[in-house]
């Protein structure tokens, strides 16, 4: 079989292993931040108990599983004494071959070490319904990051 | 019924079917989060509907995040008995055709996202596994047809469904 391009892809392979990744861990770095700024602002509604009580308590299971939808999105987390904020991490894991593929990671996550409560507020208990406010965030902000990656990445593997 | 609660309930019916399932909750597979339901009794199943998102290209098409809880009470059920029963949930639903021809519902696809920790719950005691799967489905007609619809011009193609697979195109 013909081999065709011969110079494109030697290109490619030149510059995968150097500026390609460079751009990649440095995009992914941007993509942490965007998300990060979300999940900060779902944490940090503004509401008191004494706001909830005057609400008709929103939460209640009398408003359905949603709740009353005092807040957007519906999943936003009342901040109280800003622990939840506190346990908030984001980072990457650079550009690396695993298996076969190589992969770049961005997250944030809720440390539950400085918030164990984390997991109830985001997986729910058996009075509270679940907020999935890292799902959620990142759900949001998908439109966002996919233009990022596509205008920093789209001519990475041919820039020398 | 809209399609999120077509799911719920081919869910519901897929996991009271399963003898490992039906032999801890019995048939206690509630359609709502547990906080929702009025007195439940464990141990229990819930599932509760996260996102809820259209597909733009198949009409009434939805992707949805589901969680499925897992409610054991800890003072006779140990965390291996909520994990074994968390495998025996994701063996069932990974391993199933979704597609209810009763319940005018296909589902295209269905995997686990996500399985939180095992969490205790003080009151009323409980041992709780999240399980979080997505869900790509969509609604049949009565005669196991599909319908799609082109965004653009708004043209309306029905194809036949079987077991879940496009077979022919009108």
């Amino acid at each position: 079989m013909p081999v065709i391009g011969q110079k494109l892809v030697i290109k490619n392979l030149i510059s995968f292993g150097s500026n390609f990744t460079k751009k990649v861990n440095k995009t992914m770095g941007s993509v942490a931040t965007i998300v990060d700024k979300r999940v900060k602002e779902n944490l940090s509604g503004g509401l008191t108990p004494s706001d909830l009580s005057g609400l008709d308590h929103p939460y209640a299971k009398r408003h359905g599983e949603r709740g009353k939808q005092v807040l957007t999105p519906w999943y936003k987390v009342n901040k109280q004494t800003g622990r939840l904020l506190n346990s908030k991490e984001k980072g990457i894991i650079p550009a690396q071959v695993r298996v076969g593929k190589l992969m770049a990671t961005a997250f944030v996550k809720l440390d539950t070490d400085v918030a164990p409560h984390a997991v109830h507020v985001v997986y729910g208990t058996s009075r509270m319904i679940p907020r999935p406010v890292l799902q959620g965030s990142r759900d949001e902000v998908l439109p966002a990051v996919g233009l990022l990656m596509k205008k920093n990445l789209i001519n990475a593997v041919l820039s020398t | 019924m809209k399609a999120a609660k077509r799911v719920l309930e081919k869910i519901r019916r897929v996991l009271t079917d399963t003898p490992a399932v039906r032999d801890v909750v019995q048939r206690r597979v509630y359609t709502k989060h547990i906080s929702q339901v009025d007195d439940p009794i464990y141990p229990a199943i819930s599932l509760y509907v996260l996102t809820n998102n259209l597909n733009n290209s198949v009409q009434e098409a939805v992707q949805l995040s589901v969680q499925i809880d897992l409610w054991l009470q800890s003072g006779r059920k140990t965390a291996v008995n909520i994990m074994d029963l968390a495998e025996d949930v994701n063996k069932v639903l990974n391993r199933q055709d979704l597609t209810d021809k009763n319940l005018e519902i296909a589902v295209a696809s269905i995997f686990q996202l996500d399985a939180g920790p095992v969490m205790t719950d003080p009151e009323p005691n409980l041992l709780h596994v999240p399980l979080i799967y997505r869900v790509d489905a969509f609604p049949t007609t009565s005669d196991d047809g599909i319908i799609l619809q082109d965004q653009a011009t708004g043209d309306k193609i029905e194809l036949n469904v079987e077991d879940g697979q496009i077979i022919t195109e009108d």
